[in-house]
Parts: C-alpha cells; structure tokens; sequence
C-alpha cells in the first residue's frame, strides 16, 4: 500500500513538473512563477522515494485495505456526482429530494416510502432554512422552483 | 450564542471534530457582518471543544484529538459513577482556562503585535516552515506522509493567479480556478465528506452511557485536588498554544504528563484521577487564547481552526496581519470580547444541556449522515452561487478518503492550503532581497532560531527515544487534528 502511495505521489509530482513546464521558473536571484511549484513537485518526488523504497515497517502503522467496502462508498458517491451535474438544470429541491431518499435507503437501509417522506420533511426543512430565512438563492433548474 | 450552541451540537457528535464543524458552518456566517461572524465561529470553535470533551467522557469516543487524554481518566470516573463531577471540572476547567488565556492575549496581543514588525519575509518563511514541521510531527502516521500531506496542499495553494507576475498557474482555462482553490469546499470536502464516507463503512455500537448523570457539580475534595492542575494548565496551555502547528493537543498531552509526574499518587492516573481531567482540559482551551496570538498579531494561524478563522476573515475581506489591531480594531476587540462572552456561555449552557447532548448521540447515523451530506452541499454552494464550488469539494472528498485509507492525513493538507501563498510571496520576497542567497534564512537572529528549531524537529524521529515518544503521543490520536 505505502509503495502504491508512493508511486501516485511520484507521478504527481512528475505530472506537476510536466504541465508547469511552459511557467517561468526564473532564477534563485528572481523567482519566477514556475519557481515554487517546481520546487515543490521535486520535494514530492524526493519525499515519494521513501515511501517506494522499502524501509523498515512501523508498528501500528495505519493502513487498511481499500476494497471491502468501497463499492458501498462508490454507489454514494456517485450519487454525490449525479447531484452536482443535475444541480443546476434540475434545481435544489428536486435533486436534493431523490439523492435524500437514496441515501436513506442506502444508509440507513430504510424502506422507501419511509425515505421518501422524511427526504420531503428534510428537504422541505432546508429550502427553508437556507433559501427563505437565510435568503441563500439556491439553484432553480429550468422548470423555476 | 447560536454559535456555542450550535458547536457544541456538533462537536458531540462522534467524527466530526472543531475543523469539521467550523467548516460545516461557515457559510451560514456569510450573511453576517465581520464581527459577528468572527464571534460566532470562536463560539462554535469553543462549543466543538466542549462536544468533544463531553462525548470523551460519557462515550470514550474522543471528539478531537485535544480531548484524547480526557478519555484516559474522565471515562474511568463516569464508569465509577462519577461522570457529573468529571463533567463539571470539566466545564469548570476549560472555562478558567479559556478566560485566563483571553487576559493574556489582550495584555500580550497588542505587546506581540509590536514586535511582529521586526518580522520580515525570511522570518515569515521560517516560522510557517515551523509549523508545517509541528504540525506533521503530531500528525497520527508516518511523518513522511504528513509532510507529503503538506507539500500537496502548498502546491493546492498556488493554483490560481500568481501574485507577483500575474501569470496563470494550473488553471486551465477555468474561471473557478483562476481565483484559486477555495478553502471551504476544499475544508468541507477533506474533513465532511471524507468523513462520512468513511463512517458509512462501518456499522458501529455506540456503547452510550444509559445511567442518569446525577450531581454534576465537582465536591470540595475533587476542588482541592484540581485547582493546582487547572492553574498549571491554564499556564502550560497559553504558551504551548501559541507555537505555530501544535497548540491545544501539546498543551493537554503536556499537561497530563506534568499532572503525573507531580502527583502524589501517579498509581491513581488511568483509572479516574480528577486532575487527570481538570489538567489537560484547562490546558487545551488556555491554548485557545495563545493561539490566538500568531493571528491577530502577525496573520500566521497556528493550527488548522485558526486557518479556517483567516478564511473566514478574508472571505469577510479582513486581511488579518499586524495592523490589524490598528486597522480594524473593532475586530480585534471584538473577538476577544467574543471569547470572554463564549466561554461564559459555555459553563452556563452546557451544563444544564448535557442530558440532551447524550441523546443526540442516540440519532442513528444512517439518519445522520445524509443530513450531513446535504448540509455540505448547500454549505459549499451558498460560497459564492458556483455548482463547480461543489465539484471542487467532491473531488476533495475523494482524495481526503483516498488519503486517508492510504494513511495520509489530511489536516496538513489544509493547513499549508492556507499559508501556502504567504509562505511562497515570504521566500520569492527573501530570495530578491538577498539576490539568490539562502543564508539570509540564517543571518537574521529570529529566522535563524526557527529554521534550526524546524530542522531539529525534522530530525528528531531519527532518534530512538523521540520517535518511540512520538509514536505514543500520536498513536491514539482521532483522525481529524
């Protein structure tokens, strides 16, 4: 795990380097724009190094496999991404409603029309709060509301 | 008041710590004045605290990693019946603390402030490069991974428009980017969606306290045995609280450690001792008021709250440095006034509340959990009417979950967000001064001190007896700083 971490930094860093090469990086004596962020992509990549390079292995260090449960914390945050591409073309209150009454069938394992009900108390409670006494202007989508 | 209350709500709740909550709550400061705003975030910053002491003491879930050592005694007394005197010296403690740290600050605040003026770009350079190094030292993991953690959000932080040549860095085009990154939907993406993504993994029994809480007020004896720790730890906890990175986890883990080594019975520590309580929880609100004093004196935030507090000032359109006690002294005043009123309505509304704080805790997280999922989104999008606002903090969950799995933690990440820009306009700002010579870091006196001191401590897990002391100071920490 901390060599596959290692790896990914690497490449940032490397990535960083890469896409920042058209910044001035100018010179010790007048720093450029480019010259912080390089400096930083190369301390990453130093730093990256001792993770890939296998050392002695810490007691107690923390470290858990992704893959039990990530297809429950997938499903919600896909969720998460379908609310913010509907977002704006749908509105607040419709696409707050369904991703509420998912998410309550999906954590805390509810039946649906349970869901549904408290999505609409909770929703309803909401658009109140922020978009009524709080005046936040919440996105409508194109149907107005 | 709301802001007390509404932290403290939040703060007892298991997982999400001060960072979490001030995070969460910021937008809804949006619509208030500057002062206001500033007021309620030390109410929520007090309340979280006071949630996360609560819910150590009656749960053994610490709330925040400066309450850990709560746990280790104040749990032991609830289990023997005592859970109301460990409460009341508890509220007792951190309100003598958070009070005497505040007189502190306004008589060595403006004191400070003077002084800052010999502050020039290396020694802003040097001290933020300090905290980094604080800051990862006490991280829970690997020490690599949490300067990685940092060097990330320093890189994070130059997205946007460069200051000095106005060139566009990393933005791609996009016109959310060109203003940079922004620090709520990046703090609530790191410290409230990653969260929950990593609660909703696990279905965990709550082992909630069933007993009635009876007699909360602290007997003569418990009294007698705390004044002498509450007094230490307001002490120990002002002046720990002011370094750069550490602030109240140092001050209440010292704290502890002092109260048993001083004890006339350190067998007692672990199994319900009242100083093991009333120390350490002195300690870590006295740190509040010395952590206060970097920010208003100099705009440096010592620790991750104190960051989310600039945010909040800049979002406000207060660029918090040394003048600022001259240029907006109503804030300064302000916020101190806030801290005296926030830690007397602690004690008083606390206490009576305790009983409905435990049954909050009841509120099954499948419930919980998606109240907290929306409360970010609108949160996150009420910044500044920008649905990308909240791509930006999806994305940010993901990566905080992802690090998190992967043993990163994200509060250094956070906190080099914030002073990275500072940081890098210090270090261009030395580096034309002194024409490309890095030895101006180490000819100036004060610099000097601050770049050995973080050297030193970047070292120091190379030795067997700091690393192992490391180990055990972090090794209970909770996840979020």
């Amino acid at each position: 795990m901390d060599r596959i971490s290692g790896i990914v930094v690497f490449l940032l860093g490397a990535t960083i380097l890469w896409q920042g090469r058209h910044l001035t990086t100018g010179s010790l004596r007048s720093p450029g724009p480019g010259f912080f962020p390089s400096l930083l992509a190369g301390v990453m990549i130093i730093l990256a190094l001792f993770l890939i390079v296998p050392g002695k292995k810490k007691e107690g260090a923390r470290e858990s496999s992704l893959f039990p449960y990530i297809g429950r914390v997938s499903i919600v945050f896909i969720a998460l991404l379908v609310y913010f591409f509907f977002l704006e073309s749908l509105g607040f209150i419709v696409v707050s409603f369904f991703l509420m009454a998912f998410l309550f069938i999906v954590m805390a394992s509810q039946k649906w029309h349970l869901a549904l009900f408290q999505s609409f108390i909770f929703v309803g409670l909401a658009y109140v709060l922020f978009e009524i006494l709080l005046k936040s202007q919440l996105p409508r989508g194109v149907m107005g509301f | 008041m709301i802001g007390v209350l509404l932290g403290t709500l939040v703060g007892v709740l298991p997982g999400l710590g001060p960072a979490a909550t001030i995070a969460l709550l910021l937008p809804v400061t949006f619509t208030m004045s500057p002062e206001t705003a500033l007021i309620m975030i030390a109410g929520i910053y007090y309340g979280a605290q006071y949630g996360g002491s609560t819910t150590s003491i009656l749960v053994n879930i610490p709330g925040e990693a400066s309450s850990v050592v709560t746990c280790l005694d104040g749990y032991q007394m609830a289990r023997r019946g005592r859970a109301g005197p460990a409460l009341g010296i508890s509220a007792f403690g951190s309100f003598i603390g958070g009070t005497l740290s505040v007189v502190g600050l306004m008589l060595l605040g403006p004191v400070l402030a003077r002084f800052a003026l010999k502050f020039g770009p290396p020694e802003y350079f040097a001290l933020m490069l300090l905290g980094i190094v604080i800051l990862t030292f006490l991280s829970k993991g690997s020490m690599v991974k949490s300067f990685i953690s940092a060097v990330i959000g320093l890189f994070v932080g130059t997205i946007g428009i460069d200051t000095l040549y106005g060139a566009q860095r990393f933005t791609y085009g996009s016109l959310t980017l060109m203003d940079g990154v922004g620090l709520v939907p990046v703090a609530m993406g790191l410290f409230g969606i990653s969260e929950v993504l990593i609660n909703i993994e696990q279905r965990e029994v709550r082992d909630i306290f069933k007993s009635k809480i009876k007699g909360l007020l602290p007997t003569r004896q418990d009294w007698r045995e705390s004044t002498g720790p509450v007094l230490r730890g307001s002490i120990v906890g002002f002046f720990l609280g002011i370094l750069p990175g550490g602030g109240a986890i140092m001050a209440s883990f010292t704290s502890y450690a002092m109260e048993k080594r001083i004890s006339r019975h350190p067998e007692s520590f672990g199994k319900g001792a009242i100083a093991g309580v009333a120390g350490p929880e002195t300690a870590n609100n006295a740190a509040t008021g010395g952590a206060m004093i970097p920010l208003l004196s100099l705009g440096i935030p010592s620790n991750v709250i104190m960051a989310l507090l600039i945010g909040a000032m800049m979002i406000h359109g207060i660029k918090p440095s040394c003048f600022l006690i001259n240029e907006h002294p109503r804030i300064f005043w302000g916020v101190i006034t806030s801290m005296y009123v926030g830690n007397i309505l602690l004690l008083v509304l606390n206490l009576p509340l305790i009983g409905l704080w435990v049954r909050l805790l009841k509120v099954p997280y499948g419930i919980l959990f998606p109240l907290i999922l929306l409360f970010c989104l609108i949160g996150v999008y009420t910044v500044s009417n920008n649905s990308y606002e909240v791509l930006i903090m999806l994305i940010f969950g993901a990566v905080g979950y992802v690090m998190r799995k992967a043993g990163f933690e994200p509060a250094p990440l956070l906190f080099a967000m914030v002073i990275g820009p500072i940081m890098e306009t210090a270090l261009r700002q030395s580096l034309l001064h002194s024409r490309g010579q890095f030895n101006i870091f180490f000819n100036r006196p004060i610099s000097a001190v601050l770049i050995v001191a973080a050297i030193l401590l970047l070292l120091a897990p190379l030795f067997p007896r700091v690393g192992r002391k490391r180990e055990t100071i972090v090794k209970e920490a909770p996840d979020d700083t």
